[in-house]
C-alpha cells in the first residue's frame, strides 16, 4: 500500500467531497420526483389500458376533493359555511364545479343555448313530441292545473314559449340521480354532524403543484370565512392524498431517518470507537445514492419519487460494506486483508447482478429501481474498498473486545441437514399459509399507497354519507368522431334504463340524456310542425280550455325558429350550464374521443348484461379496479419472472465464483432458509405482499448473501474471524435499528419496507450464524 | 251643488258630525266585538292557535286565461310550522319546516327545499307566519299595514325586497277576531288569487 501523508488524505477526502458535491448540485437540477402512484404501473398497450389509465391519472374521480365541516355548532351554522365556502370556490378558476346541495345559481337562470335548443335535446315526451293536438291538450290541462294550484307561479314566465314545459323537464333530466341527504338547503351527513360538498379541480391529478394549490386555497378561503369560527373543515379525495402523503412522506422520512442515523451512528461508534470512521462511514452510502439518482436522471430524464424512497432503500446493503472494511484493513495486513476484499467485491457483484435484473422490464418504475440500485451499489463497494482505506485515520486500531470471542466460541453450529430442515419447515409453512390466505399478491392498488389507513376510512366514509359510492365502474366508447360517440352512447340508454328499472344499477349519468347525436337532433328537428299546422293544433288543443292563444306567440316562433338550428354540439355547451359536466363525459383521447358513462351501485347480477349490451352496440364495460388489479396482477407476475431471473444469476455468479458445489450449498442455504420464512412471516402478519415487500424482498436476499459469504469465508486465523464476525453483526445490527425505525412508520409503504427488511435481517443474520461453516471448508 | 248658502254649511256640519259619531261608533264596536286593536295585538291572538282546519275556496284570475279558475279543498295548519293544503282533485302541497312537498293526484309529485327558493320561501314563509302568529318572521319580508273595523281585521303585506317585487305586489289578508277569512295575493303581472276560508276545526276550543 502506498504512504498516505496527511496532506494527501485531505486531498483524497476534499475531491470526494467536491465529487459528491458536484453530483448532489446535478441531481438537483435535473431530479424531477414524481409521486403519482398510477405512474409507477406500466405504460398501457391495449387502448382499454390507455382509458384506464386516462381515468385513474386524469378522470374526474381523481380530481375530485370531499370536503366536510363539522363542528360543536348548530346545522343552521355549518350550513351557513357551506354556503359561503361554495359561493367564494364558485368564484375561483382553479375549480370547475362546486356541489354542496344547494341549487346551482345558474341553475335558476336560463340557459339561453339550452333554452333555444330545447326542441332538440330537451326529452320528446315533453318537447318534440308533446306539440301533436293531444300532446299539446294534455300539456295545456296541466299547466291549468298549475295555475290553479299555484304551482305555475313561479315558472309562469316561461308559458308563453314553453307551454309543454319542455326546458323544466330538460332540466331535470340534468339533476343527479342520486343526491345525499339535505338540510337547510346543503348536503348533511345522515346523522346531521356534519355539512359535506364536493368538489372538482381543474387541475390533473397528476399536478401535484396545483392540487397543492388548489386544497390550500380552500383552506385559505375557509379560515377567512366569518361563518367558520368554531368549525373545522376536513378534506379527503385522490388528489388531497397525493399531496398530503408527499408531505407526509417528505417529514416521516426525515424524521425516522435522522433517529434511524443518530442510532446506527451509535453502533458503529460503539464498534469503532472513532467519530472520524463514523462520519466517513456515511459516504460511500452517499456516493452510491448521487450516482445512482443521476444515473437514473440522465438515462430516464426524470426519476420517479417511490423509485428514489425504494432504490435509497434497496442501498441499504452499502451501509455493510464500510464495516467490512474498517473491520479488517485496521486488523488485518494487507496480504490477510486481500481475500476479504475479493468477498465484499463477489457479495457486491452478485447482489447487483440480481439488482440489475430488475432493469429489463417494461415497467419503467421497476427499471429505474434496478439501474439505481445497481450503479449505487457498485459505487458504494469500490468507493468503500479504494478510498475508505487510505482515508481511515493512520495507525489506527480495532479496540479489543472479549465478549466477541466468547459469543464465536459459544455460538451454535447446526448442520446443513439442520438447515435443510428448517428449510422444509419454512416451505412447509409457506404452503399452509398460502392454502389458507390464497392469493397472496396485494392487488388492490389503494392499498398500494403512501395514505395512512385513517385517511383511506375517513375518505370511505364520506363517500358513503355522499351517498356516492366511489365511481370505479364505467361503460366506455371511443371512436373517430363525437357525433359516432353519441349515437354508441345513445343506444344503450333504453338498456341502462331497464337495468336501474330492475334495480340491478343504483344509476348512470350518460350525457347522451341531455345531449342527443346529432343524428337524432336532426330527426326531431325535421318533425317539428310549421307554424301553421302548429297555430291549428293549438287552437284545436285549446277549443275547451280558457288559454288566451295570443300569449303563446313566442312558443310558435321558437319553434319556427328551431326548425333552423344545427344540431348542439359538445363545443357549443363549453361555456354554459353544463360545460363541465359535458366535458367529463365526453373528452377527446388523442386524435379520437371518448364517450363515458360512470356507473353507480352495480350489482354483480348486472356485469353480464352490461358487457352483453356494450358488446352488442360497440362499447366497453370496465371496472377500474378490477383493470387495476388484473395490471397489478400482471406487474406481479413480471415482477416474480425476474425475481427468478435474479435468484438464478445470483446463485450463477456465486457457483462461478466459488467453484464448490458444497461451498456453493452452504452459502446458498441461510439465503434461501432466510427467504422462505421471511416470506412466510410478512404473508402472516399482513396478510398480503405488495410491491413494496417484494422490493424489500430483495435486500433481504442481498444481505443474506452478504452475510453467508463473509460468515462462510475461510478465515486465516481466529483474529480474522472474530473481525469477520464483529463486522456482520454490527453490519446486521446497524442495517436492523435502522429499518427497525421504519416498521414504526404510519404510512404504510414505509411500514412494509421496514417491517420485511428488519424480520429479513433478523432470519439472514441468525440462520446465517448458525449455518456458517467457515472453518470445516478452507 | 248650488252656492253655499248658511242652511247648508249646517246641514254638512250635520253630517260631518254624524259621519264622525257614526265613525267613533264603528271604532267602539270593532274594539267591542274584540278585533285587535293594532297588529301585535292581533299576532298574539293568531299565535294561540295551535291547530286549525278550514275549507277553502280558490279563485284564480290570470292574463294567461279568458276565465277565471275556480278550486276548493282543505288546509291544515299544525302550530308551528305545518300545513297542508289539499284541493279536492288532490292537488296541492305540504309543507314541513323547510321541507315543501308538492302532490299532484294525491301523490307526492317533487320535494323542495323552500330555503333554495327565495320568492317561494317569502310566500310561503309570509302564510305560515300568519297562521303561526309570527310578527318578527313577517316584518322581516314585509311591510305591514294593518286595519280593523267592526265586522274584520285587515293585513296588508307589501314585500320590502326588490328580489320579490316583479313577482307579487301585495298580500292582503282578511279575518275575523282569531279567524283568517280571505288571503287574497295580487300578483306583479296582474294576476289575482283569492282564497276564502270557512272555519271547520280549531285547537284550543273557544278561541274567538
Amino acid at each position: 500500500m502506498p504512504l498516505h501523508t496527511p496532506a494527501r488524505r485531505a486531498l483524497l477526502l476534499a475531491a470526494w467531497l467536491v465529487v459528491l458535491g458536484l453530483l448532489a448540485l446535478w441531481n438537483g437540477f435535473n431530479l424531477r420526483p414524481s409521486t403519482d402512484l398510477s405512474q409507477f404501473l406500466p405504460r398501457g398497450v391495449s387502448q382499454q389500458d390507455q382509458v384506464l389509465l386516462s381515468q385513474v391519472r386524469g378522470g374526474v374521480a381523481a380530481r375530485t376533493l370531499l370536503l366536510r365541516i363539522g363542528g360543536e355548532r348548530p346545522t343552521e351554522v355549518l350550513a351557513d359555511a357551506s354556503r359561503a365556502l361554495a359561493a367564494q370556490l364558485r368564484n375561483d378558476a382553479g375549480f370547475a364545479q362546486i356541489a354542496n346541495g344547494e341549487l346551482d345559481p345558474a341553475m335558476r337562470e336560463t340557459d339561453p343555448d339550452l333554452f333555444r335548443h330545447r326542441y332538440l335535446i330537451g326529452p320528446p315526451g315533453a318537447c318534440v313530441d308533446a306539440l301533436t293536438e293531444p300532446g299539446l291538450r294534455a300539456a295545456l290541462e296541466e299547466r291549468l292545473a298549475e295555475l290553479a294550484s299555484g304551482a305555475a307561479m313561479l315558472d309562469k314566465e316561461r308559458f308563453g314559449a314553453d307551454p309543454t314545459a319542455c326546458y323544466r323537464q330538460l332540466l331535470r333530466a340534468l339533476i343527479p340521480q342520486h343526491t345525499p341527504d339535505r338540510r337547510h338547503g346543503v348536503w348533511f351527513s345522515p346523522d346531521g354532524d356534519h355539512a359535506l360538498m364536493v368538489v372538482v379541480t381543474t387541475a390533473q391529478a397528476s399536478d401535484l403543484a396545483a392540487q397543492r394549490r388548489s386544497v390550500e386555497r380552500i383552506r385559505d378561503v375557509f379560515e377567512h370565512l366569518p361563518e367558520s369560527a368554531g368549525l373545522t373543515l376536513e378534506l379527503a379525495g385522490p388528489g388531497y392524498f397525493a399531496i398530503g402523503s408527499e408531505q407526509r412522506i417528505k417529514t416521516e422520512t426525515l424524521v425516522l431517518s435522522i433517529a434511524a442515523g443518530i442510532v446506527t451512528a451509535g453502533i458503529l461508534a460503539l464498534a469503532f470507537r472513532s467519530a472520524a470512521l463514523v462520519v466517513l462511514g456515511m459516504l460511500p452510502l452517499l456516493s452510491g445514492i448521487m450516482v445512482g439518482a443521476a444515473l437514473v436522471s440522465w438515462l430516464f430524464g426524470s426519476i420517479h419519487g417511490i423509485t428514489l424512497a425504494l432504490g435509497v432503500t434497496l442501498l441499504g446493503v452499502a451501509l455493510d460494506y464500510p464495516v467490512h472494511v474498517y473491520a479488517h484493513a485496521a486488523g488485518a495486513d494487507a496480504r490477510q486483508a486481500k481475500p476479504v476484499w475479493r468477498t465484499l467485491l463477489l457479495g457486491m457483484a452478485t447482489t447487483v447482478l440480481g439488482y440489475a435484473a430488475l432493469a429489463w422490464t417494461s415497467f419503467e418504475g421497476l427499471s429505474q429501481l434496478g439501474v439505481l440500485a445497481a450503479a449505487g451499489l457498485i459505487t458504494a463497494a469500490l468507493t468503500s474498498r479504494y478510498l475508505l482505506p487510505s482515508l481511515m485515520p493512520p495507525g489506527y486500531r480495532l479496540p479489543e473486545r472479549r465478549w466477541l470471542a466468547a459469543f464465536q466460541a459459544r455460538r451454535p453450529r447446526w448442520s446443513p441437514r439442520a438447515g435443510l430442515g428448517l428449510l422444509l419447515l419454512g416451505l412447509a409453512g409457506l404452503g399452509l399459509v398460502l392454502s389458507l390466505g390464497g392469493n397472496p399478491w396485494e392487488t388492490d392498488i389503494r392499498r398500494l399507497s403512501t395514505v395512512p389507513q385513517i385517511e383511506i376510512e375517513k375518505d370511505s366514509l364520506i363517500r358513503a354519507q355522499l351517498g356516492a359510492p366511489d365511481v370505479s365502474r364505467l361503460l366506455y366508447s371511443v371512436a373517430d368522431d363525437e357525433a359516432t360517440v353519441l349515437a354508441r352512447l345513445e343506444a344503450v340508454l333504453p338498456d341502462l334504463e331497464g337495468l336501474q328499472a330492475q334495480g340491478l344499477i343504483g344509476g348512470f349519468d350518460n350525457v347522451a340524456r341531455w345531449l342527443p347525436s346529432p343524428q337524432i337532433q336532426a330527426a326531431r328537428r325535421a318533425a317539428l310542425p310549421d307554424p301553421a299546422e302548429l297555430t291549428a293544433r293549438l287552437a284545436a288543443a285549446n277549443a275547451e280550455l280558457p288559454f288566451r292563444l295570443e300569449r303563446l306567440a313566442p312558443f310558435i316562433a321558437d319553434v319556427e325558429a328551431s326548425r333552423d338550428l344545427k344540431p348542439l354540439t359538445v363545443a357549443d355547451l363549453a361555456d354554459g350550464l353544463i360545460g363541465t359536466r359535458v366535458s367529463m363525459l365526453l373528452q377527446p383521447l388523442g386524435e379520437a374521443w371518448l364517450g363515458l358513462i360512470p356507473l353507480s351501485g352495480v350489482a354483480g347480477a348486472a356485469v353480464g348484461p352490461l358487457e352483453a349490451s356494450a358488446e352488442r352496440l360497440g362499447i366497453r364495460y370496465l371496472d377500474l379496479r378490477e383493470g387495476t388489479a388484473d395490471l397489478l396482477a400482471g406487474f406481479f407476475a413480471e415482477t416474480l419472472d425476474k425475481f427468478l431471473v435474479a435468484a438464478l444469476v445470483i446463485a450463477l455468479a456465486l457457483a462461478l465464483a466459488l467453484r464448490s458445489l458444497a461451498r456453493i450449498g452452504l452459502v446458498l442455504l441461510p439465503i434461501v432458509v432466510a427467504l422462505v420464512w421471511t416470506f412466510t412471516l410478512l404473508i402472516l402478519i399482513q396478510g398480503a405482499v405488495n410491491l413494496f415487500h417484494l422490493v424489500s424482498l430483495l435486500l433481504v436476499a442481498g444481505l443474506a448473501v452478504d452475510y453467508s459469504l463473509f460468515l462462510n469465508r475461510p478465515a486465516a486465523d481466529e483474529a480474522d474471524r472474530l473481525r469477520t464476525l464483529l463486522s456482520v453483526s454490527v453490519g446486521a445490527g446497524s442495517t436492523f435499528a435502522m429499518f427497525g425505525f421504519l416498521a414504526l412508520s404510519a404510512i404504510p409503504a414505509l411500514q412494509a419496507i421496514g417491517l420485511t427488511v428488519t424480520l429479513g435481517i433478523l432470519c439472514a443474520y441468525v440462520l446465517s450464524l448458525l449455518l456458517a461453516r467457515a472453518e470445516s471448508v478452507g | 251643488m248650488t252656492s253655499a248658502g248658511p242652511h247648508n254649511v249646517r246641514i254638512r256640519e250635520a253630517a260631518a258630525s254624524l259621519l264622525l259619531g257614526l265613525f267613533s261608533a264603528c271604532i267602539a264596536t270593532a274594539a267591542a266585538a274584540g278585533q285587535p286593536a293594532d297588529v301585535q295585538t292581533l299576532m298574539r291572538l293568531l299565535g294561540r292557535v295551535e291547530r286549525v282546519e278550514v275549507a277553502y275556496q280558490e279563485r284564480v284570475e290570470s292574463g294567461l286565461i279568458d276565465t277565471a279558475i275556480d278550486t276548493r279543498g282543505n288546509l291544515l295548519y299544525q302550530a308551528p310550522d305545518r300545513i297542508r293544503r289539499i284541493s279536492d282533485d288532490g292537488d296541492g302541497f305540504a309543507l314541513e319546516g323547510d321541507r315543501m312537498q308538492l302532490i299532484r293526484g294525491n301523490q307526492i309529485a317533487d320535494a323542495l327545499i323552500v330555503s333554495e327558493i327565495k320568492p317561494l320561501a317569502a310566500l310561503v314563509g309570509a302564510l305560515r307566519a300568519t297562521f303561526a302568529g309570527d310578527l318578527a318572521a313577517l316584518q322581516t319580508d314585509y311591510r305591514l299595514d294593518f286595519g280593523a273595523n267592526e265586522q274584520a281585521w285587515t293585513l296588508d303585506l307589501a314585500p320590502r325586497a326588490i328580489a320579490l317585487s316583479p313577482l307579487f305586489q301585495r298580500i292582503r289578508i282578511v279575518g275575523n277576531g282569531a279567524t283568517i277569512e280571505t288571503i287574497e295575493m295580487l300578483e306583479a303581472n296582474g294576476d289575482r288569487r283569492t282564497m276564502q276560508m270557512r272555519l271547520l276545526a280549531r285547537e284550543p276550543a273557544g278561541l274567538e
